[in-house]
């Protein structure tokens, strides 16, 4: 990379690393694995700059899409891990969520146990907020998959979502400013 | 029951919400600069086999030492530079090493002085230091703080003294008489609310991903320093127990000044913090066990919209209330700290005895 491309490449991983780790963090559930991944993601846009610069986030999130695929692979040819609990969830966000909220079930938890298929769909939806067609070009499925894994996961999905409903409705939310 | 709709417009905001908190830490960039810099390596040493481009291999790894190259005494000098003429990025493994070196000479024992000085908009809302002296387990915080002028009241300087000498916290502080005399806090629950700020913890700024260059040389003390400054400061987080490092607060620039053992003598940073008041703010109120959200606004002109607001929040028992103090327009405020630090002892030992005739008296915590 020359000098200039150099500078762009650090520019973004400035600008965006943070939105990405948290599309990382959304997609696999565990910060460290999270971090690595977008390491590794942001290794292999750093080597192909020349062809990810018009559109570097798209590139980075289709590396990041892959490497999790590949990972998911990976977990099934060996013996799971059972993630410790403290170290689950994003620090800050932890503590904020316990302290505010009390023990309310955290959606990024039930993503965990989404096959992986359906997270992914449900993270580039609703996080990315990618559209049914593009979300289906990136995971190279067809729209008709995206849309039942998007109803399957939102099934799964809807006792914490009530929960977290129920929890707001008593009143227990972060701290507001209204803008 | 939730709609389909419904509840991807909740898992929406839920994923947002719980995410929002993620922010990468140091060690991901830094570790990203590593692993670039050990594969840019790998792509070198397989270029020795052509002896131009190992010639411009070789002289791309050259980084210049700390310190090198001037002779002692000879007053400032310009920075070592690359053959671009722009001063080099030390390597990670200098800057740790300049972190490990630091460490190690505090390990036991040390004296350092964190002095501040904070203004918003560029007023003076205080200033102060505290001298800190360790020493194994015994700490010892002498804590001066200057508070400006305000409201009436005249500017004027509060001291205090905070000791720790073998798990026991004494302090040095105005008892009800308004006498200014020693303290023994006999509560063996400790003193959760009593912190003397470690120091060293200050090292961690050293962090490689902040891309620090050699900026010059000065003397003090007889000890001739070598200047590094972080050109990529925004990548430090400012550590919790400094002088306005509130949440959202950024390092906005540091420099620190290294002797020829790499090791730190002088830190100087700033910790900038833009803020936003909105004239209209939420209070979260709990009343008998109740949570309500209060919607707060300076006038009756804010009430269409604080209504508006409440009909959408009306889950959470919002309720509408005019507070005329607060501003009616939106403030913006940049809050700097500038902290400068100095750090000596290297190597003495620094006694820190219990104080004579300490008052005993249990505290509440």
């Amino acid at each position: 990379m020359g000098m200039n491309t150099g500078q762009e490449f650090d520019d973004f991983v400035r600008g965006r690393s943070a939105a990405l780790l948290r599309t990382a963090y959304a997609l696999t559930g565990d910060r460290g694995h999270a971090e690595d991944l977008l390491q590794t993601a942001l290794l292999r846009t750093a080597r192909r700059w020349t062809a990810a610069r018009d559109a570097p986030e798209a590139y980075v999130r289709q590396v990041l899409v892959n490497l999790c695929r590949d990972r998911v692979r990976w977990l099934q040819r060996r013996p799971r891990e059972a993630a410790l609990p403290d170290g689950a969830d994003p620090p800050g966000a932890a503590d904020e969520l316990a302290e505010q909220v009390g023990q309310r079930r955290s959606v990024i938890a039930a993503l965990r146990d989404l096959p992986a298929g359906q997270r992914q769909v449900v993270v580039l939806r609703f996080f990315e907020d990618l559209s049914v067609a593009d979300t289906a070009e990136l995971l190279g499925i067809s729209q008709g998959t995206v849309k039942s894994y998007t109803s399957r996961a939102l099934a799964s999905l809807r006792v914490t979502l009530n929960d977290i409903a129920a929890a707001g409705n008593r009143g227990a939310q972060e701290v507001f400013h209204a803008h | 029951m939730l709609t389909e709709d419904q509840l991807a417009d909740q898992l929406r905001t839920q994923l947002h919400r719980e995410l929002a908190a993620v922010e990468p830490g140091p060690d991901l960039l830094a570790g990203l600069n590593r692993r670039r810099a050990r594969r840019a390596l790998a792509t070198r040493v397989s270029l020795v086999a052509a002896p131009v481009a190992a010639a411009a291999a070789a002289a791309a790894l050259i980084v210049p030492g700390i310190g090198g190259g001037v002779a002692p005494g000879t007053g400032p000098a310009s920075p070592p530079a690359t053959g671009t003429g722009k001063p080099a990025v030390l390597t990670a493994a200098k800057v740790e090493q300049v972190a490990s070196q630091s460490r190690r000479a505090m390990a036991r024992s040390g004296k350092v002085t964190v002095s501040y000085r904070m203004t918003d908009n560029g007023a003076l809302t205080g200033s102060g230091s505290d001298r800190i002296t360790f020493a194994g387990h015994n700490w010892n915080d002498v804590i001066t703080q200057d508070v400006p002028a305000s409201r009436g009241v005249p500017a004027h300087t509060q001291t205090a003294i905070n000791r720790i000498v073998n798990g026991q916290l004494f302090l040095h502080i105005a008892g009800p008489d308004n006498r200014v005399r020693w303290y023994h806090d006999t509560n063996p629950a400790g003193h959760p609310s009593i912190k003397i700020p470690d120091p060293r913890t200050l090292f961690g700024l050293l962090n490689p991903s902040a891309k620090f260059q050699v900026t010059g040389h000065r003397q003090a003390g007889g000890t001739r320093l070598t200047g590094l400054r972080a050109t990529a400061s925004p990548q430090l987080r400012p550590l919790s127990w400094l002088p306005g490092a509130e949440p959202g607060a950024r390092v906005a620039s540091l420099t620190v000044w290294v002797d020829a053992h790499h090791v730190v003598h002088q830190m100087s940073l700033r910790i900038t913090h833009n803020r936003t008041v909105d004239p209209i703010y939420l209070q979260k109120v709990i009343k008998n066990g109740t949570e309500s959200i209060r919607i707060v606004i300076p006038s009756r002109a804010y009430l269409k919209e604080a209504r508006a607001m409440a009909r959408k929040m009306r889950h959470l028992h919002a309720t509408v209330s005019i507070d005329p103090s607060q501003s009616a327009t939106v403030r913006h405020h940049l809050e700097n700290s500038d902290v400068s630090v100095t750090f000596g002892g290297f190597g003495q030992t620094q006694v820190i005895p219990v104080p004579p005739n300490a008052v005993p008296e249990f505290s509440r915590g």
